[in-house]
């Protein structure tokens, strides 16, 4: 007959984890010899020593404050016990994504239906290439800054209008900004060959 | 006696600091009755569990990660989870428990997302006490004298520096264990492991632990 302990049963006693029925059938089954108390012992001197050296509760500084905050941060959604699932939810479980690959599929088949017209390209007379239109996007880099943009083919003009930019103020003189001078001769020059060998 | 005045109490409160275990054992019977109570939206009695909670919850985050305004957020973090989960919370373990099982997971995501090292980085300039208001009621106070305090504060230093160099599973295990004193099972369910788990690491980080201090003490 084995009257060893279970190792589980062993280590839980000596760190007293038993209580109750277990440890007065533990202790029934197995009589601790010497040794088997003073590692007991060992272990309770040892845990004694972790435990006061180390604290097993800190109050946390400012604990009224602590607490407020807590109360503060959970008071908008107070805890809700879960509801019963409604049968439309369950209804919907299956019925959505059968409808979204019905879908899918008649997308599909439509595609399959579609016969472009066929296209004929005269040689000796072509027809004006006509570019597909582009939409032209307006880049504003400054955050907040928001841009619209007009186009008047009859007055051969597109007018961008930018808003949310910072008014200029009256003092600032174009004349005198630097970038200013400097793109304007860059720009001459490359227009005006002329005109940069005289600046030369 | 309603003990939701506890919350409000002017009480000077042994803050950030060890308080004595007697002081605050906790009655599960309590727990349940006040966890009920908040179940059904009752925050005053949540409230009452925090403050019945929070200083074991503080202790160990902090002697996890020895961090003490990080500890405090992740405590923090803690309750409002907690209370946010409540509704779902069964029972079948003990509140206290079932914190700890939160704080676990809060500790580990907190390491995950920092990646660092918690030896020596330390950062408790915001808890300073010189810094701290002396007419505030809520101060940290210092019951023990000069020699007590200096005695304690060695061997929680050595200690805690053996801790430290411990991986955070070993460090974890012994502290809900030795320091916290909770059961085996207590312990598997806070690091959702097995039993067996749990024992082999305490026994391999109380080796390494013991070791540790050993050394110290020989080289003393």
């Amino acid at each position: 007959m084995n009257t060893m302990p279970a190792e589980t049963t062993l280590a839980r006693w000596l760190d007293d984890d038993l209580e109750g029925t277990e440890l007065a059938a533990f202790e029934a089954s197995c009589h601790p010899d010497a040794a088997l108390l003073a590692q007991r012992q060992e272990r309770r001197v040892w845990r004694a020593t972790l435990a006061a050296a180390i604290p097993a509760v800190i109050e946390p500084a400012y604990p009224e404050f602590f607490n407020h905050r807590i109360a503060k941060a959970i008071r908008t959604p107070s805890p809700k016990l879960p509801t019963a699932r409604p049968m439309t939810a369950a209804w919907r479980s299956w019925w959505m994504p059968a409808t979204a690959a019905a879908g899918m599929v008649l997308a599909f088949w439509m595609g399959t239906q579609t016969v472009s017209p066929p296209q004929v390209v005269s040689v000796a007379n072509p027809e004006p290439v006509v570019v597909a239109a582009q939409i032209p996007t307006v880049y504003t880099p400054e955050h907040g800054v928001d841009a619209e943009w007009f186009a008047s083919p009859a007055a051969a003009a597109t007018v961008i209008v930018l808003e949310g930019v910072d008014a200029i103020p009256d003092t600032l003189d174009f004349s005198e900004s630097v970038g200013w001078h400097g793109a304007a001769k860059a720009t001459a020059a490359l227009e005006n060959p002329e005109d940069a060998e005289v600046a030369e | 006696m309603n003990k939701s005045s506890d919350i409000t109490s002017n009480r000077p409160v042994g803050s950030a600091g060890p308080v004595a275990l007697e002081d605050s054992t906790l009655d599960p019977d309590d727990d349940a009755r006040l966890v009920a109570l908040a179940q059904a939206g009752d925050m005053r009695s949540f409230d009452t569990l925090v403050t019945r909670h929070r200083g074991r919850i503080f202790a160990m985050i902090r002697n996890m990660i020895h961090q003490e305004a990080e500890a405090w957020d992740i405590s923090q973090e803690v309750f409002i989870k907690a209370w946010q989960a409540l509704p779902h919370y069964e029972a079948k373990a003990r509140f206290s428990t079932w914190l700890y099982r939160i704080a676990h997971n809060g500790v580990y995501d907190w390491s995950r997302k920092r990646k660092i090292d918690s030896v020596g980085e330390l950062n408790d300039e915001i808890f300073d006490h010189h810094r701290i208001d002396p007419a505030a009621v809520t101060a940290p106070g210092t019951g023990e004298t000069p020699d007590d305090a200096l005695a304690r504060t060695e061997l929680r230093l050595k200690i805690e520096a053996a801790l430290a160099k411990l991986s955070p599973e070993h460090r974890e295990v012994v502290l809900l264990k030795d320091v916290q004193g909770l059961a085996y099972k207590e312990i598997a369910e806070v690091m959702q492991s097995s039993i067996g788990t749990v024992m082999s690491r305490l026994f391999y980080a109380r080796q390494k632990l013991q070791t540790m201090l050993l050394d110290e003490y020989h080289a003393r």
